[in-house]
């Protein structure tokens, strides 16, 4: 049965007619064309679709949408609205990545990590990317980027 | 050396590759495909250095059969090698016809004139011309044979700098449309619904049972060929189970208790790849080995996807396939049409590393698409399809006897190659090795593939050729195909077993003559280039101080012994578990287009490797393979990554050498050898387990 929800995406509120549910996901992807998210697993194993929730790190593919209602949701396309945010400079300077489909997940759940708690290492977040994988081996590439990202936050 | 690789049976003419427009960028047509190695990147910059032009003025078309040029399958670390260098001789001929252009305009001689950028020169003064303005009177179907003059080495100005990936940002910044992506007018959504193991067909389908289901666009049966189709994705996805429900599968009537220990027993024919001088049955003082792997999965982040749509009897594919124009021939022999009627068109996917379920998913959305009259289609396959129906990397058994003359060197290599086919690429023959092609109502029966000869690469036994001076070598392999499994291509074919099994075998008899493991590979070769190489590595990672620090082990291959060149030292911690610390390659690919996406490469490949080394292995359930999920099929993690020092020998008066799976081989052999020297045991079966380690010391 077709409910309707209410949420806010990279800053603009969106009105949602769907199942309750609806993996968040799909709504992301399909009615809001947001496809930078990706689908990778569908258990919230992978991490390839990681969305920022009122600045937490989640899993859009096995959200439902009625946990979501009202709730403030940042995507991959939110992150540089106001340019290329830093973390993404970075990972270009490093040229961190391979095919690239992890990727978006991957700055998600390093942003929601970082954001929270500015002191950070490179080990700690290594570790909490324990559910965001990628098959490439970039990882090194990755995890260069995020060091040189927390040497900029603290120096600042 | 093939003057004209590939590409130019289908692309003779410098059309065929290059539109120069009037607005000052350029139209490159490749016909190798990004997936994610940074091919078009290097093709790009390879281009730009002929056509002295900046490189951000190339948008590149890869992969599209409505370009026509057939670039084969990107496979086999062969795009460099190949199309690298039809790309050069094609843009020095761009460059060359337009500059005879303009030197008649000019009534000057050709060699008065030079390039900045587009921008023509005469005598280094600028004159009024450019690419820009004159390409429009210029006939580019000229043959590149004919005005090909590709650049001298010393004329090089990009050559072996690393410029960024042409595709990279936009996949940072999560504005890259990948094929997931597609979105056409109308399209729907379709899963399908699958048998519990390879061999299972439909015995019974509740079709008016299923046609009452929630949302259930329309059901598509051929055979045991089951879809759903629905308007909205995540409905297609649920459907998937509750149609299950009302489907019977038959059950095996094999099961294969020990896959590794039925291809070991194999009766298939010996086929003899290489014998060279003679071969003595082992000896007392020989020295043998035999390795395997367990079956791998290519396990891609993102599960395949295509997108499909006829229009009457014409059909037109987004897929991230390998293999464009085969999947055309391919499609058009399936469905009895013209191959004109089908195009192929190529967007990436998710990282592949070989042949995974890419193909596969173009004829089940293309079946699927059958029954939707004109509207498109996207299908994308779930987690589960992704590990578990894919091709597998199949299970292999390498054996090695040594025997040693009396000066201690090795007299003979005798290796025995066991293993399931490694190659099952459609080809377009016929819809051959296609997972629906199989479940159809008309299944298709293809032969069995051939394995490739060792002299075009080998696949089972690719790399089993050592590249030590050993005077006696005689070479056997088995292709067992009676197992069940679907197989084909990942990552190295046979390289990655057959490099483990020479390189931990060197190491076993430097080690029972007490001789340095790297000493020991140096008396048994001449090629200086090799012996560069090995040097380089040994000294960047100070292999000659290991009395402390943690266990090193080495390892050396050329990928398919005609590729690029790989020396690796590892250190690894041995704890719990395993755990690469640190890796220092080094690489000679002989000239180097970008060096940072060789670079890329060689750490993804160490990365990768490491994974398959320690980690990965498919299990089965009788005939079910039990790789469902990343929680039965674990990969790397993020916490696991070595550091990682990559170093290259340029060679730019040498021929490129593909790099792709160079690294593969040697990454397995060097952490065994450095748990070798760690622990003195062998780990004879991959994955390095902890269980195998603890098994290894009980007996």
């Amino acid at each position: 049965m077709a409910n309707k929800y209410s949420l806010t995406v990279n800053g603009q509120k969106h009105e949602i007619e769907s199942d309750p549910d609806t993996p968040l996901l799909y709504i992301l992807r399909n009615d809001l064309k947001l496809k930078g998210t990706k689908f990778g697993c569908g258990g919230g194993v992978c991490g390839a679709c990681t969305v920022i929730m009122d600045g937490l790190a989640i899993f859009s593919c096995d959200t439902p949408i009625w946990s979501i209602d009202d709730k403030k949701i940042e995507t991959i396309e939110g992150i540089s609205q106001d340019g290329i945010h830093p973390l993404q400079e970075l990972l270009i300077d490093e040229q961190a990545g391979q095919c690239g489909y992890c990727l978006s997940g991957i700055i998600m759940k390093v942003k929601a990590i970082t954001d929270d708690d500015p002191t950070k290492s490179v080990d700690d977040i290594a570790n909490e990317l324990d559910r965001n994988l990628c098959r490439c081996g970039s990882q090194l590439r990755i995890l260069n980027a995020v060091k040189k990202y927390l040497d900029g936050k603290s120096s600042r | 050396m093939n003057m004209f690789p590939g590409s130019f049976d289908s692309a003779p003419n410098i059309a065929n590759w290059f539109t120069i427009n009037k607005d000052g960028t350029v139209r490159m047509v490749s016909g190798k495909v990004e997936i994610g190695q940074g091919i078009n990147t290097a093709f790009v910059q390879i281009a730009a250095e002929e056509l002295d032009i900046d490189p951000d003025r190339i948008e590149i078309s890869a992969g599209n059969t409505k370009d026509g040029l057939d670039g084969g399958c990107t496979a086999g670390s062969q795009s460099m090698q190949t199309e690298g260098i039809s790309v050069r001789k094609a843009a020095s001929a761009a460059r060359m016809l337009m500059l005879s252009k303009a030197s008649e305009l000019l009534q000057s001689d050709v060699r008065e004139l030079n390039v900045i950028d587009g921008e023509i020169y005469l005598n280094d003064n600028s004159t009024n011309l450019s690419y820009w303005s004159i390409a429009k009177d210029i006939d580019f179907n000229q043959p590149v044979e004919i005005y090909m003059q590709p650049k001298l080495p010393s004329q090089r100005k990009l050559a072996g700098k690393s410029i960024k990936r042409i595709d990279l940002k936009n996949k940072i910044l999560g504005t890259h449309e990948f094929v997931h992506d597609i979105e056409l007018d109308g399209m729907l959504h379709a899963r399908v619904v699958r048998p519990p193991s390879v061999s299972s067909r439909i015995i019974k389908i509740d079709i008016d049972k299923i046609n009452t289901l929630k949302n259930l666009k329309k059901l598509v049966v051929n055979g045991s060929f089951i879809a759903v189709i629905a308007e909205r994705e995540e409905d297609a996805v649920k459907l998937v189970q509750q149609v299950n429900k009302y489907c019977k599968w038959s059950t095996p009537d094999k099961i294969i208790e020990d896959p590794l220990q039925f291809i070991r027993d194999t009766k298939s024919p010996i086929i003899n790849s290489l014998d060279k001088g003679k071969i003595d049955v082992l000896r007392s003082d020989g020295v043998s080995t035999e390795v395997s792997r367990k079956f791998l999965c290519h396990a891609s982040i993102g599960p395949c996807c295509a997108v499909a749509q006829w229009k009457g009897n014409t059909l037109e594919v987004y897929t991230h396939s390998q293999a464009v124009f085969a999947m055309k021939r391919t499609l058009a022999s399936i469905f009895n049409i013209d191959e004109s009627d089908v195009d192929v068109m190529h967007k990436h996917g998710s990282g592949c590393y070989g042949h995974n379920g890419a193909d596969d998913v173009v004829l089940d959305a293309v079946l699927v698409a059958k029954e939707l009259n004109g509207t498109p289609v996207r299908l994308v396959w779930s987690r589960e399809d992704e590990l578990s129906w894919s091709p597998l990397a199949p299970g292999m058994v390498t054996k090695i006897d040594a025997n040693l003359a009396d000066n201690l060197m090795i007299e003979s290599f005798d290796i025995s190659i066991k293993s399931p086919p490694h190659v099952k690429r459609p080809s377009g023959e016929n819809g051959e090795y296609l997972l629906a092609a199989e479940h159809m109502s008309n299944p298709l029966n293809p032969p069995n593939p051939v394995d490739t000869p060792l002299d075009k690469g080998g696949a089972a036994d690719r790399n089993s050729m050592p590249l030590y001076d050993i005077p006696n070598i005689r070479i056997q392999k088995q292709i067992v195909y009676d197992l069940p499994w679907r197989t084909s291509a990942m990552r190295g074919l046979g390289a990655f077993v057959n490099v483990y099994a020479i390189e931990t075998l060197m190491d076993d008899i430097a080690s029972i003559q007490e001789i340095d493991p790297i000493e020991f590979r140096l008396k048994h070769l001449s090629d200086p280039r090799i012996i560069e190489l090995i040097e380089r590595v040994r000294d960047i990672s100070k292999w000659t101080d290991r009395s402390s620090g943690l266990p090193k082990g080495f390892a050396f291959s050329r990928y398919k012994n005609s590729g690029a060149y790989c020396a690796m030292v590892v250190e690894i911690n041995v704890d719990e578990d395993i755990e690469l610390i640190n890796a220092w390659a080094v690489i000679d690919a002989g000239e180097v287009v970008n060096a940072d996406g060789v670079k890329n490469q060689i750490e993804g490949g160490i990365i990768q490797a490491t994974s398959c080394t320690l980690i990965e292995e498919v299990n089965f359930d009788g005939e079910i393979i039990s790789a469902t999920d990343w929680e039965n099929y674990p990969i790397i993690k993020f916490k696991q990554t070595p550091q990682i020092q990559v170093e290259l020998i340029d060679r730019p008066e040498e021929p490129f050498l593909g790099v792709g799976e160079a690294a593969h081989g040697p990454t397995a052999a060097a952490i065994s050898n450095a748990l070798f020297t760690a622990m003195n045991i062998r780990i004879k079966q991959l994955p390095i387990t902890r269980e195998r380690i603890i098994s290894s010391l009980n007996t």
